[in-house]
């Protein structure tokens, strides 16, 4: 096939929009975390109720770093400056889910007005309760075996989360006003994509260290990889 | 059978005419309403919670100091009676039962001031959280009791009881002695330790102890307390909602199903 021909059938094909999104200069941002300090092994703590299923004591982890990497987990990266209409950016469906008396992810995000979907994987009960300062999100008891309950976010900002009947679960849910946020895996890695060119205030919030931001170029097509190591010295109490 | 039906006919009726002549006297939201209604607050609301509105007036600092509830924050906080589902403001009616009847143990009912005044406070309350202009409180439904409750109503309750895990709160025979409470594990939105309620003992139910009034705590949950919302649970299961209200009522000797 000639090449006009060839591209004549793929504008057929893909419709203007495909070409569009070709042409437009938009560029993801893939880095990873890292945290120069210690690993902790977590604080145990008793558990009191349900002890057969959930365990005589459990480790609570606050700050977790991969030792091959030094990645740290579960840090909120984002990028608030950025300009680019979202309409059709790809959103990941927003579950937490009780299992194993733990919450999962331990930190979530999500955009305002999606659905966050509550779960229970557990054959014991649950209260997930979701707060944020003095005003509940939502407060629903999770029974084994219920289906899953929806709420859709409406305010952005950092919530509790915790279970009331095992006072050991807690998480963290973050909440923004665009997509343009990821939470690094368990080897500190993140992706952001539909970026656009110039300079980008990227934003890292972990709830225990606290925040740190810093400046990033974007360039006009493809992806920029950084990667951020978190100051040991970090408020942990500033947002 | 027929006296029961007549009374909830009865019931229904009452309750119709009292929400249609508060909603007669109900002012026109406005500057002037709002206005009208702080002055009514000054007099009557802001010595438990504060001249602006935060829930720290000079009583209720001593109130809320070292155990909950504290008296309401109007600016921020969440609403434990609602008819609304968790996480939701209150709606105006809400908002008004509660003034009218009080919080057994903690607030007067303020049936002393008329339910035009009782209106005007509202109007004030809710300029006190801007939340209020952004979101539109939409009433659960909450149905009337059944005219024909299942026979086994109690038996049914009783086992939902313990399906869902009242007892590690409320206790085994709902004397709010449960393990959780006992051990003072139970806080609220200011990490307060709170007390489970005492089943047995209606006059102290905050959220009011008719059949209707269990319903709607047991479907909303009590935000801002460890109590969650068990709508969700009961989707599509009404009748068996009813048969855990029975059985709540047969914990202080009321009459059973």
């Amino acid at each position: 096939m000639k090449p006009i021909l060839l591209t004549v059938t793929l504008c057929v094909m893909l419709g203007p929009s495909a070409l569009l999104r070709a042409e437009s200069p938009m560029s993801t941002l893939v880095g990873r975390i890292t945290y120069p300090g210690p690993i902790e092994s977590g604080q145990v703590v008793a558990v009191t109720r349900d002890s057969s299923f959930c365990g005589t004591t459990t480790a609570i982890h606050t700050v977790t770093v991969n030792a091959k990497t030094r990645g740290l987990q579960g840090a909120v990266v984002s990028i608030d400056d950025n300009t680019v209409p979202a309409a059709d950016f790809p959103r990941r469906p927003l579950v937490l889910t009780n299992t194993r008396c733990a919450f999962s992810p331990r930190i979530v995000a999500g955009e305002v007005g999606q659905q966050l979907e509550i779960r229970n994987d557990d054959p014991v009960m649950h209260n997930t309760h979701i707060s944020m300062g003095p005003r509940t999100f939502v407060n629903v008891a999770m029974i084994p075996a219920s289906r899953p309950v929806e709420k859709p976010l409406k305010q952005p900002g950092i919530y509790l989360v915790q279970c009331d009947a095992h006072k050991f679960m807690r998480a963290t849910m973050v909440a923004f006003t665009h997509p343009f946020f990821s939470v690094t895996d368990d080897t500190g890695a993140f992706q952001i994509a539909q970026l656009t060119p110039g300079e980008h205030l990227v934003t890292v919030w972990h709830d225990t260290l606290g925040t740190f931001q810093q400046r990033v170029t974007i360039p006009a097509r493809g992806e920029v990889t950084i990667t951020i190591e978190y100051p040991a010295h970090v408020d942990a109490n500033k947002k | 059978m027929h006296r029961r039906v007549l009374r909830y006919l009865a019931i229904l009726i009452v309750t119709g005419f009292c929400a249609t002549t508060a909603q007669a006297l109900r002012p026109k939201d406005g500057r002037d309403t709002i206005t009208e209604g702080h002055r009514i607050y000054d007099r009557a609301c802001v010595w438990c919670h504060g001249t602006e509105g935060k829930g720290d007036g000079p009583s209720g600092w001593s109130i809320g100091r070292y155990a909950a509830p504290r008296p309401r924050d109007f600016t921020a906080e969440s609403y434990k009676l609602r008819s609304t589902p968790s996480g939701e403001l209150p709606t105006d009616q809400d908002l008004f039962r509660t003034i009218t009847q009080g919080i057994p143990g903690f607030m007067p009912s303020y049936r002393s001031l008329n339910e035009q005044e009782r209106w005007q406070v509202i109007a004030y309350l809710k300029s006190l959280n801007p939340a209020f202009e952004q979101e539109q409180p939409t009433p659960m439904v909450l149905p009337s009791p059944p005219l024909f409750p299942s026979g086994n109503g109690i038996t049914n309750g009783r086992a939902l009881y313990a399906k869902y895990e009242c007892r590690t709160c409320h206790g085994d025979n709902g004397a709010g002695d449960g393990p959780e409470s006992k051990a003072g594990h139970l806080r609220d939105a200011y990490n307060l330790p709170i007390t489970a309620t005492d089943l047995t003992d209606p006059s102290s139910f905050k959220n009011g102890a008719t059949p209707h009034d269990l319903y709607r705590s047991i479907m909303t949950g009590l935000d801002g307390t460890p109590m969650p919302a068990y709508a969700d649970q009961f989707a599509g299961q009404e009748e068996a909602a009813w048969d855990l209200v029975w059985y709540l009522q047969s914990l202080s000797g009321q009459p059973g199903r």
